[in-house]
């Protein structure tokens, strides 16, 4: 494995954007990474994988440059010897059993000793026993951990996943953590997409915030756990007596604002999630209400993402 | 070059593809039989109409396209073409190494349809039996050229195909002389009238030079514009 000198990173990408036709896939980004997990995040359609595919060199940039060890990426084949891609389809040659897919990587990739790489690879995600099976006959989550091993094989400084969580279980997700965490101790750059937020907090030292193409936020999951949880929540809350719920939560300072709808729901905005918890159900019990819902209204990841942008 | 070679004998020899082109290639040298069988008269000469008409005009291109539009368009179609171009391999390896792949098992399959329909109504070991061979080959190289690029620029590439093969090797070819220039099938034609010393006469054929030399421009021309398309295009 080779490295870059600390002070060139591995992965740079300069004012990089992509559009097909009148789509703009992905806007102006700009960022370096370095060693260690990154996690790239985004809800759906936010241009993470077509990022991804231009890291890769698998697609031309519109505008912009990406280098990889200071090289540009498209049409360098020299340089796939230092990255391993695994793109976020289940795409497999179906014909193939794991090892020979695996063994085909480590062949293209002309690593010396391909026997000795194959059964290391393989064993890395632990699916030596499911070797000699085609892969037309493995589930979602085997493809992928046989795919990941082909993207292991050749040993690259740099490895760039596209949703390699897709399809599998919590205890491979642990493992898969244990793994990229190990692979980024021994100096590895490892791009790790995701959009779905948990997902990412265990698993990267750095996190790309990606919205609507652009790069909304960066920074440790704690800095953008922070940002996210400074937004303002909306409850809806169906209860016994709205108006005499809504009188009771006006006075407490974690509660932003207080309206009694005409369907007689009453929705609540807070910047302090964690107060109103608490509240809540005191306010309820002290003013003999009972609470028959509290649901809030955008906890969809777009909407997190979405107000980060707007800030 | 040799992995993606094999890949490609993997992906273009599958066993229902292999049986259905084998019927394909004997269908032929049957009908061929059946005629044989049915007339009292000689009738080598509507059996060499019959080659014409079936092995180069049909056989020949349909086999080719069946076996070459795959070469590319599954792995684009499947998403599995990453793979290779995210390897540290030239394009031009992975054109070269298709390519090959496809010539030699569409050549195969035609070879069967050519050596045993020829076997038939030539005298095996003619000149003009092996002119006829010879003009195969050279029909089984530019369709593999055509139809291997034709495979990584659109992904309803076998219908294109045999639209092409019905409209301009066939119609137009029939109806607009110059096209003689431009058709494989002219070539393979011509290349078979050229080399049997005018044994298989061909209508409107062109110098067999002129054929050959028609014939390694498009091999030439085609693997140029895969490797282009290969090298320019967003891989999915």
């Amino acid at each position: 494995m080779t490295t870059t000198s600390p002070q060139e990173p591995m992965i740079s990408v300069r004012g990089v954007s992509k559009w097909f036709g009148n789509l703009v896939a992905v806007n102006e980004v700009s960022l370096d990474i370095g060693p260690g997990v990154t996690g790239l995040l985004g809800p759906n359609g936010a241009g993470k994988t077509t990022l991804l595919h231009m890291i890769a060199g698998l697609s031309a940039v519109s505008r912009g440059e990406i280098l990889i060890m200071g090289q540009p990426v498209r049409g360098s084949v020299a340089l796939y010897r230092s990255i391993g891609v695994m793109t976020e389809h289940q795409s497999v040659y179906d014909q193939l059993t794991g090892r020979q897919f695996v063994a085909l990587n480590a062949k293209l990739q002309k690593v010396p000793n391909v026997d000795e790489a194959v059964e290391k690879a393989i064993s890395t995600v632990n699916l030596l026993d499911a070797q000699d099976r085609k892969l037309a006959t493995y589930s979602r989550g085997m493809r992928q951990r046989m795919r990941l091993a082909a993207t292991l094989v050749h040993d690259p400084p740099i490895l760039v996943l596209d949703e390699p969580l897709n399809g599998t279980d919590p205890r491979q997700r642990l493992e898969f953590q244990d793994m990229a965490h190990r692979l980024a101790a021994e100096g590895r750059a490892v791009v790790v997409s995701s959009h779905i937020l948990e997902e990412v907090e265990e698993l990267a030292d750095t996190i790309l915030l990606m919205v609507a193409g652009r790069l909304a936020a960066s920074g440790n999951f704690h800095a953008i756990r922070a940002k996210l949880d400074e937004r303002p929540y909306e409850i809806r809350i169906r209860a016994s007596d709205s108006r005499q719920l809504a009188g009771a939560l006006f006075a407490d300072e974690s509660v932003d604002s207080v309206k009694v709808e005409p369907d007689d729901a009453v929705m609540i905005t807070t910047r302090d999630i964690v107060a109103l918890q608490s509240l809540l159900p005191r306010a309820a019990k002290d003013s003999g209400v009972t609470l028959f819902s509290v649901e809030p209204t955008d906890e969809s990841l777009e909407s997190v993402f979405s107000y980060v942008v707007a800030r | 070059m040799m992995q993606v070679f094999l890949l490609t004998l993997r992906q273009v020899t599958g066993l229902r593809r292999v049986i259905i082109l084998l019927a394909l290639a004997l269908l032929p040298a049957g009908v061929t039989l059946l005629i044989r069988a049915l007339s009292d008269a000689d009738t080598t000469a509507t059996e060499e109409e019959f080659i014409g008409a079936v092995v180069v005009a049909i056989v020949l291109p349909l086999t080719v396209a069946i076996t070459a539009t795959p070469a590319f368009g599954n792995e684009v179609e499947d998403r599995t073409l990453g793979f290779l171009t995210m390897k540290p391999i030239g394009r031009w390896e992975i054109v070269v190494a298709k390519l090959v792949g496809v010539i030699i098992v569409s050549g195969a399959l035609v070879g069967v349809s050519a050596v045993v329909t020829g076997w038939l109504v030539y005298d095996a070991a003619s000149t003009t039996f092996l002119a006829f061979l010879l003009g195969i080959a050279i029909g089984v190289i530019g369709y593999s050229a055509i139809f291997t690029w034709l495979g990584l620029v659109t992904g309803q590439a076998l219908a294109f195909a045999i639209v092409y093969v019905f409209v301009w090797e066939g119609v137009a070819s029939n109806i607009l002389a110059g096209v003689k220039y431009l058709s494989i099938n002219g070539y393979t034609l011509s290349v078979m009238e050229w080399a049997s010393d005018g044994e298989i006469f061909t209508p409107n054929s062109i110098d067999g030079v002129a054929a050959l030399v028609g014939a390694a421009i498009v091999l030439v021309l085609f693997a140029l514009l895969t490797l282009h398309r290969l090298k320019n295009m967003d891989v999915p």
